[in-house]
């Protein structure tokens, strides 16, 4: 369905040139459910704009394409990417204060979506947002508040279910559970989860929370510094996940049980501009780094599960990098 | 809106009306020369001058002839012009209807206009020169003094090409059975255009860089990317969200012109001689016709106060965040 | 925010090109205010006559007098020389009280808030519902017509804008942390409001200052015209409302077009330097939300 073949995107600032992608090459099939996790500046929301062909005015693309259903979207026409936009490809932002029009009635925003796609019939419409509404776990009757009426968590599921309205192939979500608290969070996602799966819409869900994406996403793909460092079926890559990063990610999880320990991190911080990097992207603050991983990139390395591919040097020890992350010590010794 | 609000705020209208009132008749009071030095012609002997005196109120101490005048006013009884002899209200209230009818069609025009051109200049950005020109030519009509624009005009169209008339709001010698007879005849119509047009070209520059100024602002907004993301083209981003969320201090400012534009009609009437009430303000204080020229003057300064407050009403009633909240 | 403002280098580099333009043109013609009435060819005031001892009444441009007589003989070109002296004077006298007044009363009402406050922003709506003209009609023919009367009477009275937009402006500022830590520091109300609120109001001020010497002129101009003007001070205004008091609009062109294009550079001029300083400040304060 959306294919990203080897993007890099960079933004020119007056700093100079800042390279947010660096060579991402992932495929998310007809009914998968993607999730996109990474942290702040790793790249992700860039993906998200360019997986809708809305990058910003001073982004641009120095290689490679993406494909929508085997269209390159970033070199359509600007009619022909409005056709597709909505209809095909929703989108689900962060429910921020002024992600709607504060002016219009929430209804309208619905309505706009179809107007701009050639519906005719507002009635119709709305009785169909109304519908949306309910199966999110809203009252159709906010269609007529505005958006300043209505708490975040509720603005969140209006936002996921307007995504819905024109039946899109495709949903980009893009940090759609940031504002709202863990409970909320579920509602909200539980609520996607069986939209999506009614519909049998393929998702792709960018995020930095972990937590929130598990209720949805049956794949999983890691990124970090402008780079996918794995990806695959979402329990394969966190139970026995094959990049250094992951299993740190994986050993920082905090959960019941861990009561009584101190907070793990990674040491250190991600590079900002993705573009200087040479070799592996993660090499400074990877605890089994060697001196290859500095000079050369490391090339996809499949994994055992189908689909399941690290981009590490070291993924044929796994297993005994695995038994070494889970210890606390490892990421105690900074290395940066 | 919360009722409180709307009685709060009709309370301080009226009683800035009330303080207006107050300010205005002891202005005419209280200034030297003698306001009654017109009808109390030299030659007058000293009993005839008490008499007249008398008469007109004019010996009763200041606080007393204050309410007597407040009553007089609630009566609408402005008294008598010193000069024509019938009553103020007979001279004030057909000048008020020939002005208001001037006013609100310049105003309706120009605002309306400006406020096309200010989405326009937005819109347009891309080709700089001609934004350029439309901030030039905005300028300039804001800054340069309404009489040199419109005796400027006068020549071009009245003199020259003998396209509009020179003045007057009907041909010399009509008579009209009716309001709408005086109101819509196409001779009105044709003696209404010039005015118009010169108070147009002064006040459409105001919601012109208003306007833009707002659009502007809101060129960044969050929820743009919505929209965008749901397909919209430019234009639609522009009028149905831009210029749409811009336009509230739009509105604001048009009101409010509305009510200051009734004071400022007294250079375009004079020179267009047309007979609303600031050209009569202007006659009437030079023939020192005090109750004429107190009457407009308070007429004049209540409709600015009556546009101030449904100025606040309306931007209450437009913004849909302030509605929820009280005012202040 | 810093306390104390600081002196932005290179202010007149930052304006746009009109405005630049338009500050020549307010120097030029104060120049002509400055030393114009000395530079006259002939007495403005006084009709000139020809070698026949017949008024030189309305003629043309010529070399005698090159932007030609009024109706009464007087050469045009000497009373617009004479002209720009009380346009001027007018103008930034009556700005600059309006600034004072404005600036003070803004700061006042914003920074104390309660009763101060209230009273002084009825004071506020009361007099926005004086409507200019008019009340400069009035209260010049009942005084006599001074050009002092004219100033003050500007002056006092449009202020109005400049207050609301200072009060606004203060009610922001005084949450911020400099004010705050100064009164912490023991500071009393005139320290804090003087010391530190106006500097950082000084940019407005100036804005305002601009926009000011434009409602001046035009205003002034306007009064001129309605033949309220003060006749020891005749300015471009009364000359055009000489004219068409006349009546002679069509034939001596001359006569009126001169003052016209006069007053119109100088408050079009006014206007491009007010809107120039406009527009700096407000990238300015675009880039302080920035900062912040």
């Amino acid at each position: 369905m959306l294919e990203f073949n080897n993007l890099r995107v960079s933004y020119l600032t007056p700093r100079g040139r800042l390279r947010a992608v660096n060579g991402v090459s992932l495929k998310v099939k007809q009914g998968q459910r993607l999730g996109l996790v990474g942290e702040s500046g790793c790249g992700k929301s860039t993906l998200a704009k360019a997986a809708l062909g809305l990058l910003d005015e001073n982004a641009m693309v120095e290689d490679g394409r993406v494909l929508f259903k085997g269209r390159d979207l970033l070199s359509l026409s600007a009619t022909m990417r409005r056709k597709i936009l909505w209809q095909e490809i929703a989108y689900v932002p962060q429910a921020s204060l002024n992600v709607f029009n504060p002016v219009y009635k929430l209804g309208w925003q619905f309505w706009e979506a179809g107007r701009l796609h050639g519906a005719e019939d507002k009635e119709l419409l709305l009785k169909k947002a109304g519908r949306l509404l309910a199966e999110i776990g809203l009252s159709p009757s906010h269609l007529k508040s505005h958006p300043h009426q209505l708490s975040g968590g509720m603005l969140q599921r209006m936002l996921v279910a307007m995504a819905f309205i024109l039946d899109p192939h495709l949903i980009v979500g893009d940090e759609p559970t940031t504002a709202l608290d863990v409970v909320t969070q579920r509602k909200v996602m539980s609520a996607f989860s069986r939209a999506a799966a009614k519909r049998d819409t393929t998702l792709l869900l960018i995020s930095h929370d972990l937590g929130s994406l598990s209720l949805v996403c049956d794949w999983l793909a890691v990124m970090y510094a402008g780079r996918i460092v794995e990806k695959g079926p979402w329990t394969q890559v966190l139970t026995a996940p094959l990049h250094p990063y992951t299993m740190g990610l994986m050993s920082c999880v905090v959960d019941m049980s861990s009561k009584g320990d101190s907070l793990r991190h990674i040491p250190g911080s991600p590079p900002t501009n993705h573009g200087n990097l040479r070799g592996c992207g993660f090499e400074p603050r990877c605890p089994f780094a060697i001196e290859f991983c500095r000079q050369n990139s490391p090339p996809g390395i499949p994994g055992e599960s189908e689909g399941h591919i690290s981009y590490c040097h070291l993924a044929g020890e796994a297993s005994r990098l695995r038994e070494a992350a889970a210890s606390k010590d490892l990421w105690l010794t900074s290395r940066s | 809106m919360s009722t409180r609000y709307l009685l709060a705020r009709t309370g301080v209208m009226l009683l800035t009306l009330a303080a207006l009132l107050a300010i205005q008749f002891f202005i005419f009071r209280l200034m030297p020369g003698d306001p009654t030095a017109s009808i109390l012609a030299g030659g007058m002997t000293p009993e005839i001058q008490a008499e007249l005196q008398r008469l007109w109120g004019l010996d009763k101490p200041l606080a007393n002839q204050f309410i007597d005048y407040a009553l007089n006013l609630l009566r609408l009884d402005f008294g008598i012009s010193f000069y024509k002899n019938v009553p103020v209200v007979e001279v004030v209230l057909p000048r008020l209807g020939n002005t208001l009818v001037f006013m609100v069609t310049a105003m309706i025009w120009a605002n309306v206009v400006g406020a096309f051109l200010g989405v326009a200049a937005v819109a347009l950005r891309r080709f700089r020169v001609l934004e350029g020109l439309m901030l030039f030519v905005g300028s300039v009509a804001r800054a340069t003094p309404l009489f040199v624009t419109g005796i400027l005009l006068i020549l071009i169209f009245s003199y020259y090409f003998e396209w509009f008339p020179l003045g007057g709001m009907h041909k010399v010698g009509t008579v009209h059975y009716s309001l709408w007879d005086k109101y819509m005849s196409l001779d009105f119509l044709h003696h209404l255009a010039l005015p118009t047009l010169v108070a147009g070209i002064f006040y459409f520059t105001t919601p012109f860089f208003v306007m833009r100024a707002s659009m502007l602002s809101h060129l960044k907004d969050h929820h743009l990317s919505l929209a965008r993301a749901k397909g919209a083209p430019p234009t639609w981003i522009l009028t149905r969200h831009v210029a749409r969320n811009a336009l509230n201090p739009v509105i604001t400012t048009t009101v409010l012109s509305l009510g200051f534009a009734v004071g400022g009609q007294v250079v375009v009437e004079t020179i267009f001689r047309w007979p609303g009430l600031g050209s009569e303000l202007v006659f009437s204080t030079l023939r020192r016709d005090y109750p004429v020229v107190q009457a407009i003057f308070f007429l004049i300064s209540s409709m600015v106060i009556l546009m101030n407050y449904l100025a606040d009403l309306i931007y209450l009633l437009l913004d849909p965040r302030v509605r929820y909240e009280q005012g202040r | 925010m810093r306390i104390g403002f600081q002196k932005k280098q290179g202010w007149f580099a930052r304006l746009n090109p009109w405005g630049k333009i338009g500050l020549v043109v307010l120097c030029f013609f104060m120049a002509v205010a400055l030393i114009g009435p000395w530079l006259v060819p002939y007495d403005p005031n006084s009709s000139q006559v020809d070698p026949t001892g017949k008024v030189i009444s309305l003629s043309p441009p010529s070399w005698r007098h090159p932007l030609g007589t009024t109706w009464q003989g007087r050469d045009v070109l000497s009373q617009v020389l004479c002209g720009a002296r009380p346009t001027l004077t007018v103008g930034v006298s009556a700005a600059v009280i309006l600034a004072l007044i404005g600036v003070n009363i803004g700061l006042w009402a914003g920074y104390k808030g309660g009763w101060t406050d209230l009273i002084l922003m009825r004071l506020v709506d009361i007099l926005y519902g004086l409507p200019f003209l008019p009340l400069m009609v009035v209260v010049m023919s009942l005084l006599s017509r001074r050009q002092s009367y004219i100033i003050l009477g500007i002056g006092l009275v449009a202020w109005r804008d400049v207050a609301r937009v200072v009060r606004s402006r203060v009610l922001s500022m005084r949450e911020e942390a400099f004010i705050k830590s100064a009164r912490a520091l023991g500071a009393g109300s005139l320290r804090v409001v003087y010391l530190h609120i106006l500097p950082n109001l000084l940019p407005l001020a100036v804005l305002f200052l601009a926009f000011g010497l434009v409602w001046s002129i035009l205003g002034h101009a306007d009064l001129s015209f309605l033949g309220f003007g003060d006749p020891q001070n005749r300015t471009w205004g009364d000359m055009i409302s000489a004219a068409w008091a006349a009546g002679v609009m069509s034939e001596a062109y001359w006569w009126y077009l001169s003052p016209s294009i006069c007053i119109a550079s100088v408050s079009t001029a006014a206007f491009f330097v007010a809107r120039a300083f406009e527009d700096v400040s407000d990238s300015q304060s675009d880039d302080q939300a920035h900062h912040a």
